[in-house]
């Protein structure tokens, strides 16, 4: 059988026997094959799409979508607002719990902190993190959305 | 009790902010800024003040366009209260907020807010 990535698999013969004995038919046998394999292929998927590279360059372009930017300026250091996890996850199309473990990592990463009404904020790294994405990835929407010359200071601060 | 104006609030809302140390700032592509309030109960806190009576003046520069409550984003201002906020930095607590802005960008959210 070729599978949604184009690889082949055999489906063992026990499994035609096992439904044949419950009164299938060999082909919906392959029908509920073919499911189950785009099922599996569909989550495999789901496993390599997110990193925390994803969630950062999600993070940005969700507030460039929302044409908003939020920065929390402290002494000498300035911290990023993320979007909620539950935006992140509707964003991206994932579940909500997927996304959370992600965080935890970051966290554990020093990346992002979060705090109980104020929400996620990116640490120093983490800022910087998310200002070099702007200025590699995303430098004309980021300038239209914060100025140049903030753009400029925030990446001098960063 | 203190004598609660919107005045005492805006002057509050910037006080704690320089005594935290931390200035948030949305920033749009229409070029407008908004500044994040403290959470109200904070500054019930602040000015000793029952909470009640800072919702009510929160309720009030809602009315007069001061400031937008957003689900998970908690109080913020508007055009019009970002200009009040900045013309009180500006006057009153210069030194400090370009201590925690840097001169760059005070000057830029001072222009902004114009």
């Amino acid at each position: 059988m070729r599978q949604a990535d184009g690889n082949e698999f055999a489906v063992p013969a026990s499994l035609f026997r096992l439904f044949r004995a419950h009164g299938c038919k060999n082909s919906d046998v392959m029908k509920n094959v073919y499911k189950i394999a785009n099922t599996i292929h569909m989550c495999e998927n789901f496993m390599t799409v997110l990193s925390i590279d994803t969630l950062f360059d999600a993070a940005v372009r969700i507030q460039l979508l929302e044409r908003t930017i939020t920065v929390a300026f402290a002494d000498n250091t300035i911290r990023m607002k993320f979007p909620t996890t539950r935006r992140l996850a509707e964003f991206l199309d994932v579940p909500h719990y997927y996304v959370l473990p992600y965080f935890a990592m970051m966290e554990q990463e020093e990346l992002v902190t979060r705090a109980e009404r104020v929400g996620i904020l990116t640490t120093a790294k983490g800022s910087r993190k998310m200002i070099e994405l702007m200025r590699e990835k995303y430098p004309g929407e980021s300038n239209e959305i914060l100025g140049t010359a903030v753009f400029k200071e925030i990446l001098k601060k960063t | 009790m203190t004598d609660l104006s919107v005045d005492t609030l805006f002057d509050a809302v910037v006080r704690i902010q320089l005594l935290e140390r931390s200035i948030t700032v949305s920033f749009a592509a229409d070029h407008s800024v908004r500044i994040k309030f403290p959470i109200t109960r904070r500054l019930a806190e602040f000015l000793g003040i029952p909470h009640y009576l800072v919702l009510r003046n929160v309720a009030l520069m809602e009315k007069e366009d001061l400031v937008t409550k957003a689900e998970r984003e908690g109080i913020i201002t508007t055009r019009k209260g970002s200009r009040k906020m900045m013309d009180l930095m500006q006057e009153k607590y210069q030194r400090e907020s370009k201590r925690i802005l840097g001169e760059a960008i005070f000057a830029e959210l001072y222009k902004r807010t114009r």
